[in-house]
């Protein structure tokens, strides 16, 4: 072996969880992220102080902290936001789920793509509102019109991705699957989904996103439960601490959702070697 | 000597926009079972071609293209190419790319990935990613991702041609010892003429367009050889001349190696 060089690969510094910014003292990145929350919640405080809006426009934080406990101590809290989770997880399941099977047959076959392509981009050019009377028509108010509201808005970003991810895909690895005797689904799962993956993680994190706005859009109609509803009631009830509450707590799932789908992300793609600033 | 990979009347166009481009129209090729067939000749000339043709990549237009009598199909797994990237997929550990090679064959896995990568002399960097590697080693992990499918017939198409001056001597040299221990057909595609002097059993050489074999030397030299070797010095000279190359002016009435006579 004396004839070839030995040299053991240079291993790549992680990502670096904590970074030194120019006073040197180390800080986790997600100290940094609550900044700007910590300045708009003051922000907010000093707002309500200088009473620039009437306390039942603009409650108090302390307000709408108060909304949040009674809500819980009515145990109405856990079940609000509990029912949006499940809808926006079974929409998610559902939109996502479809999107990649659809989006691989478009992706793999021209035949289906001039089949399916120009419908499904007319079909995605409807506003998610122009669904709810007909969804509402066709399975009345339960979960099912409200999943399925919330597959639509998950569909579209996760299709339009992975398409194009497939689209993006090295001709020269394809031929190494085949080389090396992978056709049909093995091609798929081996060569095709690994080499999309970093553009349909990118569409499944943009899709959870619209899941969540389209949530709130089936919810504000015809819902007894969930955040979208306690939205309009506060709305009916001139409850503006409710309002916020509501608000807020549609921001923080949403970000939840996305720093699990983040993980994911860095879970799947860890052979990446993208830049890093 | 039995014959292995067998090209006979072996036509080739490719058809794009309504224009087709002849690559050859008549070649015609025997490699023998266990031989180290050096296919040589210049950029475009169709060299790749005949080796994707082989490893059934490509449909030949006309004609046909055999291994051990049957002919190519797709779906083959008696052909294992090497090509001139390493092409390495990103997502997979070093160990896992090899392990691609060796998904159709039976037995412990995990061990001939672990011999063939300690044969290429990169055992320490059976968990590393592609992107942490340098050219060479890359293109080793192909090579080894080749000889783990154990091909009847291994296939390299410029394997080397990207890689540094010194570190393709060294290939060279790596590829000749991880031969004793996997025998089988070779057909290597170069423009490296000493290249092709150092590895091969026979040189083929090709030319003209549409391309043709133009000429075939076997190598009087048992392996391993000095690169300094005489004999291979002569067949050097008189390759490159063939190629235009150490012509002098009066002698030199075209500057197409195609145009030379074959054999």
């Amino acid at each position: 072996m004396a004839t070839v060089h030995h040299s053991p690969p240079v291993a790549k510094a992680a990502v670096p969880a904590t970074r030194r910014w120019r006073s040197g003292v180390p800080t986790p990145r997600w100290l940094v992220g609550l900044i700007v929350p910590v300045a708009l919640l003051g922000l907010w405080q000093w707002l309500v102080n200088r009473e620039v809006y009437t306390r039942s426009q603009l409650p108090a934080p302390n307000d709408v902290w108060l909304a949040g406990r009674q809500l819980w101590e009515a145990e109405l809290l856990v079940e609000h936001v509990t029912i949006s989770i499940e809808r926006v997880a079974l929409g998610f399941a559902w939109g996502a789920g479809i999107a990649i099977l659809i989006g691989l047959a478009v992706g793999l076959s021209p035949v289906v793509d001039a089949l399916l392509s120009p419908t499904i981009q007319a079909i995605r050019a409807i506003p998610s509102l122009a669904w709810v009377p007909l969804l509402v028509l066709w399975m009345g108010i339960g979960d099912q019109p409200k999943i399925t509201l919330v597959a639509i808005g998950v569909f579209f970003p996760v299709f339009t991705a992975l398409v194009g991810g497939i689209q993006q895909i090295d001709r020269r690895l394809v031929e190494v699957g085949q080389a090396y005797g992978l056709r049909g689904p093995a091609l798929a799962w081996h060569i095709l989904l690994p080499a999309a993956a970093p553009a349909l993680l990118t569409g499944l994190r943009i899709g959870l996103a619209q899941g969540w706005l389209f949530l709130v859009a089936a919810e504000l109609i015809g819902a007894s439960r969930g955040l979208g509803f306690l939205l309009t009631d506060g709305q009916n009830t001139g409850r503006a601490d409710i309002i916020v509450l509501s608000i807020v707590l549609l921001a923080l799932l949403g970000k939840g959702t996305d720093v699990l789908l983040g993980l994911l992300q860095r879970r799947v793609l860890r052979w990446s070697d993208a830049w890093q600033a | 000597m039995t014959q292995d990979v067998t090209l006979a009347q072996v036509a080739k166009v490719f058809r794009r926009n309504g224009t087709s481009t002849p690559v050859f129209d008549d070649i015609s090729l025997t490699v023998d079972r266990g031989e180290f067939v050096a296919i040589l000749g210049p950029s475009g000339c169709g060299k790749s071609t005949i080796l994707r043709l082989i490893a059934g990549l490509e449909q030949p237009t006309a004609g046909q293209v055999a291994i051990g009598g049957r002919e190519v199909s797709v779906t083959d797994d008696r052909c294992a190419v090497v090509f001139q990237e390493p092409r390495l997929l990103p997502w997979r550990t070093v160990s896992a790319n090899v392990a691609l090679g060796a998904r159709r064959r039976k037995g412990d896995q995990r061990h001939r990935v672990r011999a063939l990568l300690d044969e290429v002399g990169l055992a320490d960097t059976a968990k590393a990613w592609p992107h942490q590697l340098s050219g060479g080693m890359a293109q080793r992990v192909a090579l080894a991702r080749g000889l783990a499918a154990e091909p009847d017939v291994l296939l390299l198409d410029e394997p080397f041609a990207a890689l540094d001056a010194l570190t393709r001597l060294k290939m060279q040299d790596l590829l000749l010892q991880v031969r004793e221990h996997h025998p089988q057909t070779v057909v290597l595609v170069t423009h490296d003429i000493d290249e092709a002097l150092h590895l091969a059993d026979r040189i083929v050489i090709l030319g003209d367009t549409p391309a043709r074999v133009v000429a075939t030397h076997r190598i009087p030299a048992p392996r391993p050889r000095e690169r300094s070797n005489p004999t291979i010095g002569r067949l050097r000279d008189d390759i490159l001349h063939r190629f235009g190359v150490g012509v002098t002016p009066e002698r030199e009435d075209t500057d197409c190696p195609g145009a030379l006579a074959a054999d």
